[in-house]
């Protein structure tokens, strides 16, 4: 009987059950009688004795004096129940346990690994029954097993490779935005050169604003500039301290309209290339711009930065989250893609299509399909490149 | 007359093992009960594996797919956790296929018992398995000892009783009404 501890009660009153592993209650008994070790009483009587797929419990239930005692059925190692008989007042249940709970200890130590329980409703067999099955299910292991299935499910398709190992090292960081600049290089020389041309152009309007030249001319500088987004940038000149908090903001408000356009989601290197295009003088670093981003939850900007399962680092409308990418998948396959009333229709989606159709990068458009064979949405055609398709698989 | 088919055979998806855990299994499934009908109606029972790829059961020539040698295994491997084949040996090259349970031939021999009358009469085994009667019937040439496990079955379940067994010769089967 050492090997109880005392159960954690809710506020009511009641046996608190491990939600997180789906514990449940498998059968309830009243009107038992515990017993230490083989056949030795105790005061413990005119208990409940709950089983679960995880524990037993022995309960006293009286009002004002409840009281759980509970055994985790992992190092229970036997259960048998003998019925009443000539020499047998009462049915009974016999547990044989290995080890301690690791918790306080319910009992004192009578150095017994045994209990017994006598039963007055004569359900001894139910009980031990229902027990037995829960060893044998062993519900306490189902997350470890499911997560094991799981990766051999994954591995026998693409196995172990350089994919587990770029995981592994970006999860050690846990930056979402490490290696988000990788490929940035030819987007800064782009950006130089039309930044160069945006200088041009300000001196030019500088110094057309200064003579008495014509005002139509002025007009039509200013407007193209305008268009071209290039109004008022920020400079780390105005203000050092208060330098990052406008930027924030100045990027928040920027970033509103393109992130709506492309459905609530951008890859950050398009982000930043877009809003340095428009800045044109006075670039930002791709280091303070990563700093930008990562003020944005302190200031209560409604856009997080979020590395997805393919590596591939974006900005995303809080609100939107990938609901959209889901939703762009399932409205292609309802319109392009076949029905599954007859399989012959079925037709494929390629990261391209969607991408042109939904109106994404064709990264997101390909994150977007991996995200739906998640959720078991669509399957997988591997020959040439990628395909999907209807999850047929699902609904067959 | 061919083996039909079913519509998803023709899907490129479904010679892809998929990465999807759920999808996966249900696809196994599939392709367990795919692969034991095509195995009944061509009385196949010895599974080659890497032979059998280029059949048209593995080998999908108008969609240009073809099941892979791992994957073909993955199938056998379900199949035969659910008791429909069994590995010839360890280096998982052959496979014999189960056509049908002991239930299954169970329920067929005393349909047919019921069918030709012979219900509540005694007849031989070799009767039964051997003559023209029963050519072309599914369990015609059954082996003997297949056979004593089914009226096993049909004993168990009341339906027949099994007189002389072992007895080549000899032996046969009562039917009863159940």
């Amino acid at each position: 009987m050492n090997n109880f501890a005392v159960a954690g009660i809710d506020g009511y009153g009641g046996l608190v059950l491990d939600k997180n592993d789906n514990e449940t209650i498998i059968h309830k008994s009243f009107h038992v009688n515990l017993y230490d070790g083989e056949d030795n009483r105790t005061e413990h009587r005119n208990l409940a004795a709950i089983a679960t797929t995880h524990r037993l419990v022995l309960a006293n239930e009286d009002p004002g004096k409840v009281v759980y005692y509970e055994v985790p059925l992992s190092i229970v190692t036997s259960v048998t129940s003998k019925g009443r008989a000539l020499f047998r007042k009462h049915g009974r249940v016999n547990l044989t346990m290995k080890g301690r709970t690791g918790h306080q200890p319910a009992f004192p130590d009578t150095r017994k690994d045994q209990m017994m329980i006598t039963f007055h409703d004569q359900d001894e067999a139910k009980l031990a029954d229902k027990i037995s099955k829960a060893l044998e299910e062993k519900a306490w292991t189902l997350a470890e097993r499911t997560r094991k299935e799981q990766r051999a499910a994954y591995d026998r398709v693409y196995g172990i490779g350089g994919i587990k190992n770029r995981q592994q090292q970006q999860a050690k960081s846990g930056d979402a935005l490490l290696g988000a600049f990788d490929d940035l290089t030819t987007l800064m020389k782009e950006a130089q050169r039309l930044a160069d041309m945006a200088k041009t152009l300000q001196t030019q309007q500088a110094a057309a604003q200064q003579s008495d030249g014509n005002d139509r001319d002025k007009e039509e500088l200013a407007s193209m500039m305008a268009t071209a987004g290039l109004v008022s940038p920020v400079t780390k000149d105005v203000s050092r301290d208060s330098y990052y908090t406008d930027l924030a903001r100045q990027l928040a408000g920027f970033l509103a309209g393109p992130l709506k356009e492309a459905k609530g989601m951008l890859q950050v290197v398009d982000a930043y290339a877009m809003y340095n295009r428009a800045r044109g003088t006075a670039l930002v670093s791709s280091d303070d711009f990563m700093a930008v981003l990562r003020l944005f939850p302190e200031l209560g900007i409604p856009i997080e930065t979020v590395r997805l399962s393919s590596g591939v680092s974006v900005v995303q409308d809080s609100a939107v989250g990938t609901t959209a990418l889901l939703e762009a998948v399932e409205g292609y396959l309802a319109r392009f893609a076949g029905s599954m009333e007859d399989l012959s229709t079925l037709t494929p989606v390629t990261a391209a299509a969607l991408a042109e159709e939904a109106g994404v990068t064709p990264i997101l458009a390909k994150e977007a399909l991996l995200l739906a064979e998640k959720k078991g949405l669509v399957c997988r055609d591997d020959h040439v490149g990628v395909a999907f398709y209807s999850n047929f698989m699902r609904v067959v | 007359m061919s083996f039909s088919f079913p519509s998803y055979h023709n899907l490129p998806p479904f010679y892809t093992l998929q990465p999807n855990l759920e999808t996966q299994t249900k696809q196994l499934e599939m392709w367990g009960s795919l692969v034991q009908s095509y195995c009944r109606f061509n009385k196949i029972t010895h599974f080659p594996v890497g032979d059998m790829l280029s059949n048209d059961l593995f080998h999908n020539k108008s969609i240009s797919r073809q099941v892979t040698i791992d994957m073909a295994r993955a199938i056998i491997d379900f199949m035969v956790s659910h008791g429909t084949a069994q590995w010839e040996g360890k280096e998982k090259l052959r496979a014999t296929i189960v056509l049908r349970t002991l239930d299954d031939w169970a329920d067929i021999i005393y349909n047919w018992a019921y069918r030709v009358g012979n219900v509540g009469t005694v007849v031989t085994a070799f009767e039964l398995l051997e003559s023209d009667e029963s050519k072309n019937e599914e369990f015609y040439k059954m082996d003997r000892a297949l056979f004593r496990r089914v009226m096993g079955v049909l004993e168990k379940q009341g339906k027949a009783r099994l007189f002389n067994a072992g007895d080549e010769s000899k032996e046969g089967v009562k039917f009863v009404e159940k």
